[in-house]
């Protein structure tokens, strides 16, 4: 067998010579699976030192990408080269893969669960060889970066999401390699982690000069990569800097304020709106900020009174990437579609209001006063491990309930103990009235769940896995049918009707799991992060159908997700740390109450952003986090902070900094508790 | 009356659920090529394999000679150890080298003629001859001894009638074999190797599918709704079922029968209804099994220790009546044990319902044992 | 080949295996619990056999006749309908293997010096059986004959029959190696293969599809580590659990069943190892084929059943076999295991006999070995 190693050295010199070539060249590959064409005549080049993203719609081809780089998967035509070494065959791959690391997506998957994080971290770095010299510094820094130092002997099975994503990580990074490519890390880890994460990452690559590719299902990340590749379908539809593609798509964001009923028009005029109570969010397609506003007075008539309130802004690489994929599909996305129930979905493209804004206030009490989920101080013990400590809360039908915490809170713990998965230690846990443990056939039809690890059967298809779901619920077969339909129109699924589970990318098959969850059209649903990797479009389509179901149906849903903007639409919000309920609100109670507490929300724009980060820190600003490229900062007195923060950056030797004032979202108000809360028990138990 | 029609809307759902889910187990099954072609094995090639088995019989079995006397009774003896069992070959008398030979397994016994053994005869006395047999295998080492002395008694009674006035008295037993008379082994064998597959098949499947569920979470899905911890075992359980009775119809009718030529006896329809029995009572020992599982891993050794003494000491491999008593008791838990005579009996000695009543009785007890069982257990593994 | 990324490899399952706490309990007790009931159970000595009397007779002669039978440990009486088509529901039913009918006159034929006859029907279906049930009838017949002889000489001569008359030859026979002809002495040894063929393979092949159903083997595929590496460093822990599962059943066979070990201790512990290495690389084979644990499960365990019932010669000689099934024994490496167990163990033969064996084995292993390295890939293309 070729010595590995002195192949690597054979081709170190060669990557020196070409010090300038890009660390990762892509020109013209193209992979198929069958006759599923994942990727499409790609080409990209990643320079070093690049944190490079890739983003883009389920199933648009990231992984295959991914695993084409990363030498574990051939291309069928094109060609691949890494460090200069043009990958095309298993031998070639082997050339490389001294100098790269590859983090395979889902949750902790690549991880052995059985050993401790230690011993994970050691096997990686005896597999690649790291002498002892230089492990010890470096586990050291890598564990204290990442908080896990204080956890080196808990069995990797026992961690939390995002815990496992930081070990996963920190073992990618054990050899020191010159590229990692990391497929949606961040997918399933709670917004506090999901920073953390952002955060090692970039300090690693400022200070090693790392080369990163990364995809992510969550946009707002987007704005972190140096550039980014948009794809979709196996194609990439845009790259270039962040900034630029936005600069470059000519598009604008219109804050209108109006009569509901003008407002109403603006959805046949533009393909991506949002209503709320008195005010809509349009997507403009234009140039410069005065034909933006032309074209929206145009759309609502030039009879408004009084006359309707305009602002555009820029918009956000979501709006880019929605408008990208409208502009594609054309007028297809666009129409609706009757559902099963002869009803018309509404507009694919709106984004749902959050309920308190919307004026119908969610039906209080249905089904005789009964509530459609009761937890009274439910407990759960793992041998001497806490996971949920009295537990209570109330959900309501017609009610969307978010059950919020980071990994590891005991959400998912909640819900197997309320969906009778799991028995609770102690309390109880009613749903429709019943406890589910005990619970006969009738109520059990009454409720649907969609659990968090995927748990359809992978080696079925999508449509015989919503034919078997309708058979267990008892469906006739004519009931199956139609019912599988709507799922399949639901999740839009179609074409994807004869396609094995397992093939269908995460968002997809998170859909086709939230289909399966209403095919018997629950009362009482429980969804534990059916969002999770998710593209924006899908889950602007999956909120549509939750609130109907909620709003016209009754329906009560209990649901988990990191997406802060998710939380936002939820009716109430229940706030778990470490296996309590620290809090129990609607949103806006939440922010207000954040408000009081801490101030208001200011937003720094500061370039560079890390060392602007130190710099407030510093400077007194001791929770300013960071939010994409921005910071922020809460305050009372904004003139003062104001202040305050030029004098930080200033002393920093820092540019003067840009700052707006914001209106608090569920996300800030997330991490500022969280990491209060952390701080509060680290303290108790240093005490 | 509409409590009746409510009842059967009630069971036609019921039984709709499960029907889902043997269909759900059917399309598993099929979607894995490598699990389908070795099911598709196990009933075809393996059964046809199984045919050419060997048999316990000697078949030239090298037998040494060291002739001490040369006359010409011990030729005639010599010459009476005939094939298709023996092969008779001259060795040298000598003890070392003999040993050596038996050792190295060249030969499977020497027979030693002495010196006077003509002489023995003319005088009426008793020759003796000695027999050393290599008994490492002690089959072998039992038909070569017994054939030998067969062919000897028969010599000597011979011999006696010839020699006396006397007429002796002699009881001459006279063996037929039943249902096979010709002992042809491929009627065994086949039957053996279709018994022992259909039992690891039908423990084995369910068993690791079960656990897979659980490994994936599917499970879950299946424990909020609502469906019975009974419909779930059951829907396992008929699926098996239903593979085990295509596969052992090809197996039985077009493999064996038609093929090989095992006479099929007794009545078809008693036959497979009772394989259809056999193969539900084996999965829900398969369903219990995979309850004590949290891994694919664990599972594959709990099913080893379940199936390996099953299918060897049910009475295919063993005469299951000559085992130590303790061990009866135990194998009267399982239930290929009261299928093995059922099989035999109505393939090949055309057993009719009375006479497999008993063992399918206590086969179907042990099935309904398992089933419950399994339910029982179902829900307390999740804790 | 870097052998401290084949330590960290082995060493990493070698944890896995330790901390699943039921896999390892199972992985030793299963060998040993399978050893006591096989060897207790899979005797081929004939004892308790159902036996059915019809004596149309009826006279003391017969009766005795009849017990003569019965009286032995082989045979045990079997209540049976004697009118009922002559025992013939027993033998269906399976009450009994073995219908003895004893015509009338037997008695009177014997005291006339006519040879009286006697049916034995035997059940068949069961040829194996059916030919030992065979044998023990016939020697107890011809015991039965020679004591009558020697009574009816007894009581019509003046003087002592010559024994030469009654038994002109008479057999000494020796049983070498197993002087007792005790069943668990040939099968007790022969579980070593048996055990070693379905323990094995199952644990690496597991082991290797779990990791690919995970996704942790793209660690493996996106690092420096070769195939080699990575399929030794399944392979070892395996092996040592293989081969302190063969040891142990080794020294359980001496004690506990007091089977004598006369062959040469690292001559057989080299061909335990070699058999280990041969039967873990075809569950490594396995592993390659196959996606989900499940199939592995599957096929790993029906693959042993079929070879250790048919290509290892272990009930029956294979010489007997068909020559497709000593052609498709060559493909796996049970019989000449089996060949060296009864051969080194039993015999104490060593390893200037069984050197075709050993080298077989070694081969063997090297190819299945060879052959799994080459299916394996770290590079796919789905």
């Amino acid at each position: 067998m070729p010595g590995t190693d002195t192949s690597v050295a054979a081709v170190r010199p060669a990557a020196v010579s070409t010090i300038n070539a890009p660390v990762v060249a892509l020109a013209g590959i193209g992979k198929r699976y069958g006759r599923m064409l994942a990727v499409d005549d790609v080409s990209l080049k990643v320079e070093r030192g690049q944190l490079y993203g890739l983003i883009g719609a389920d199933g648009a081809g990231k992984s295959s990408l991914m695993k084409m780089v990363a030498g574990v998967l051939a291309h069928d035509c094109g060609t691949v080269e890494v460090f200069g070494v043009r990958i095309d065959s298993e031998r070639a791959a082997e050339r490389v893969k001294a100098r790269l690391g590859f983090m395979p997506q889902g949750l902790g998957l690549n991880l052995y669960p059985e050993l401790s994080v230690e011993e994970n971290i050691d096997f990686f770095a005896r597999l690649r060889q790291v002498s002892a010299a230089e492990l010890a510094p470096r586990k050291q820094q890598l564990l204290e970066m990442t908080r896990l130092a204080a956890f080196r002997t808990r069995a990797a099975k026992n961690l939390s999401g995002g815990m496992k994503q930081k070990l996963g990580l920190v073992c990618t990074l054990i050899h020191a390699p010159e590229l990692i490519v990391l497929d949606e890390p961040t997918t399933g880890v709670d917004p506090v982690s999901r920073r953390d994460f952002w955060a090692i990452l970039a300090q690693l690559i400022d200070a090693q000069r790392l080369t990163a590719l990364v995809s992510t299902a969550y946009l707002d990340e987007a704005s972190r990569f140096d550039r980014l590749a948009l794809m979709h379908v196996g194609r990439v539809l845009a790259e270039g800097e962040p900034a630029e593609l936005v600069a470059a798509a000519g598009l604008r964001v219109a804050q209108v304020q109006a009569e509901p009923a003008a407002l109403a028009q603006l959805a046949a005029h533009f393909a991506q709106t949002e209503q709320t109570a008195g005010a809509g969010r349009v997507v403009v397609t234009a140039d410069d900020d005065e034909s933006a506003a032309a074209a929206v007075r145009a759309a609502l008539g030039s009879d408004q009174h009084p006359v309707p309130k305009i602002v555009i802004t820029p918009p956000d690489l979501e709006d880019l990437f929605v408008a990208r994929l409208q502009a594609l599909d054309g007028a297809a996305t666009t129409r609706p579609a009757p559902d099963a129930d002869g009803r018309f979905k509404p507009n694919r493209n709106q984004r749902p209001a959050p309920a308190s804004e919307r004026g119908s206030a969610p039906p209080s009490e249905y089904n005789g006063g009964t509530h459609a989920i009761d937890a009274q101080s439910l407990t759960r013990d793992f041998g001497g491990f806490r996971a949920v400590d009295r537990a209570s809360f109330i959900v309501r039908y017609g009610e969307i309930f978010g059950l919020l915490g980071a990994n590891g809170a005991g959400k998912t713990t909640a819900i197997k103990m309320l969906t009778g998965i799991l028995p609770p230690s102690a309390g109880i846990g009613r749903v429709a009235g019943a406890d589910m443990r005990q619970a006969g056939q009738a109520i059990k039809e009454r409720i649907g769940y969609m659990s968090q690890a995927f748990s359809l059967y992978t080696d079925l298809t999508v449509m015989e896995n919503l034919l078997l779901f309708a058979g267990v619920y008892g469906l006739t077969r004519e009931q199956a049918r139609s019912r599988a339909q709507w799922a399949v129109a639901l999740g839009d699924l179609h074409g994807h009707e004869r396609e094995p589970a397992g093939r269908l990318p995460m968002g997809l098959r998170q859909r086709l799991a939230l289909g399966c969850a209403l095919l018997h059209q629950p009362r009482v649903l429980f969804l534990d992060e059916p969002t999770s990797g998710v593209d924006p479009i899908g889950r602007r389509r999956f909120w549509g159908a939750l609130r109907r179901l909620a709003r016209e149906q009754g329906v009560a849903i209990l649901l988990t997700t990191h997406y802060m903007a998710e939380a936002d639409l939820c009716d109430r919000i229940a706030l778990m740390f470490a296996g309590r309920v620290v809090a129990d609100a609607t949103p806006a109670q939440l922010k207000a109450e954040l408000t009081a507490e801490r101030g208001q929300l200011l937003e720094v724009s500061a370039e560079p952003p890390l060392a602007a980060l130190a710099a407030l820190r510093a400077g007194g600003f001791a929770e300013a986090v960071l939010h994409g490229r921005r910071l922020h900062v809460l305050a009372h007195d904004a003139a003062e902070a104001g202040t305050r923060i030029d004098t930080a950056l200033a002393a920093a030797g820092l540019a003067a900094a840009r700052i707006t004032s914001q209106t608090l979202t569920m996300e800030d108000v997330f991490i500022h508790r969280v990491l209060a809360l952390e701080a509060a028990a680290l303290a108790r138990a240093a005490a | 009356m509409s409590g009746l029609s409510r009842f059967a809307r009630g069971a036609g759902r019921w039984l709709r659920q499960v029907a889902a889910l043997v269909g759900k187990e059917w399309r598993q099954l099929l979607r894995d090529t490598a699990l389908v072609g070795f099911v598709v094995f196990i009933f075809t090639l393996d059964i046809l394999i199984a045919a050419g088995a060997p048999e316990l019989d000697l078949r030239s079995a090298p037998i040494g000679l060291i002739d001490r006397d040369g006359s010409v009774a011990s030729r005639e003896l010599a010459g009476r150890l005939r094939a298709p069992y023996f092969d008779v070959r001259a060795v040298a008398d000598d003890e070392a080298q003999v040993a050596r030979q038996l050792e190295r397994g060249q030969l499977r016994a020497v027979l030693t003629i002495p010196h006077d053994f003509e002489r023995a005869f003319v005088r009426g006395e008793t020759a003796q001859v000695q027999l050393v047999v290599e008994a490492a295998d002690s089959n072998l080492g039992y038909l070569v001894a017994s054939y030998t002395e067969r062919i000897l008694a028969t010599l000597a009674a011979e011999y006696s009638l010839a020699r006396t006035a006397v007429v002796l008295p002699e009881v001459q037993l006279q063996a037929r074999y039943r249902f096979n008379p010709a002992l042809t082994e491929a009627w065994y064998a086949t039957i053996s190797e279709l018994l022992t597959m259909i039992t690891v098949a039908s423990i084995l499947l369910p068993a690791a599918a079960m656990v897979r569920e659980k490994e994936r979470g599917t499970i879950e899905q299946l424990l909020v709704s609502p469906l019975s911890p009974l419909q779930i075992v059951l829907a396992k359980v008929v699926a098996m079922a239903g593979v085990v009775l295509v596969g052992s119809t090809v197996a039985v009718g077009l493999v064996m029968h038609g093929l090989l030529g095992v006479p099929f006896a007794g009545s078809p329809l008693l036959f497979f209804s009772l394989v259809a029995l056999y193969a539900m009572t084996a999965s829900g020992l398969g369903v219990v099994a995979a309850t004590f599982a949290r891994s694919s891993g664990q599972v594959g050794l709990i099913v080893l220790l379940l199936v390996m003494p099953i299918t060897m000491l049910s009475g295919t491999w063993n005469l299951r009546e000559s085992m130590p008593g303790w061990l009866q008791v135990a194998i009267d838990l399982s239930p290929l044990r009261y299928f093995v005579d059922i099989t035999y009996g109505v393939l090949l000695k055309g057993a009719d319902l009375a006479a497999v009543a008993k063992p399918a009785a206590l086969m179907v007890m042990l099935g309904l044992a398992f089933l419950a069982l399994g339910t029982a257990r179902f829900r307390r593994q999740f804790r | 080949m870097n052998l401290a990324r084949v330590l960290a490899l082995a060493g990493k399952e070698a944890r896995e295996v330790r901390r699943d706490r039921l896999y390892l309990l199972l992985a030793f007790a299963l060998p040993l619990i399978l050893l006591v009931v096989f060897a207790y159970g899979m005797t081929t000595d004939v004892e308790g056999i159902g036996l059915v009397v019809i004596d149309e007779d009826g006279t003391p002669t017969s009766r005795r006749y009849a017990e003569g039978f019965l009286s032995t440990r082989h045979f045990v009486h079997a209540r049976a309908d004697a009118a009922a088509a002559r025992g013939e529901t027993a033998l269906i039913d399976g009450r009994a293997r073995v219908v003895l009918w004893i015509g009338p006159h037997f008695e009177r034929n014997l005291n006339a010096g006519r040879p009286a006859e006697v049916l034995a029907q035997i059940d068949g279906a069961f040829t194996t059986s059916a030919r030992t049930i065979h044998g023990y009838l016939e020697a107890i017949n011809a015991q039965t004959n020679a004591e009558l002889r020697t009574e009816t000489m007894a009581a019509g001569g003046a003087r002592t029959p010559s024994a030469g008359l009654v038994a002109p030859v008479q057999l000494q026979t020796r049983f070498l190696y197993n002087p007792e002809l005790r069943s668990v002495v040939t099968v007790a040894p022969s579980l070593l293969m048996l055990v070693l063929l379905l323990v094995p393979p199952l644990l690496i092949a597991v082991s290797v599809v779990r990791e690919k159903e995970s996704g942790a083997i793209f660690n493996i595929a996106s690092s420096t580590v070769t195939r080699l590496e990575f399929l030794l460093g399944k392979l070892i822990p395996v092996v040592v659990i293989g081969v302190a599962n063969g040891l142990l059943l080794w020294v359980v066979v001496i004690v506990w069943f007091s089977v004598p070990f006369r062959g040469s201790v690292p001559q057989f512990a080299l061909a335990i190892v070699l058999y280990v290495l041969a039967t873990s690389g075809l569950g490594l084979l396995v592993s390659a084929a196959v996606r989900t644990q499940q199939a592995a499960i599957i096929i790993t365990t029906i693959t042993a059943v079929i070879v250790a019932t048919q290509f290892a010669g272990m009930f029956a000689p294979l010489e007997t076999a068909s020559p497709v099934n000593r052609a498709l024994a060559r493909l796996f490496p049970a019989a000449d295991f089996l060949a060296i167990v009864r051969g080194m163990y039993l015999r104490g033969a060593g390893i200037d006999i069984f050197w075709p064996e050993l080298l077989a084995l070694a081969a063997y292993a090297v190819l299945v070995l060879a052959l799994a390295h080459a299916l394996f890939h770290k590079r796919t293309t789905a």
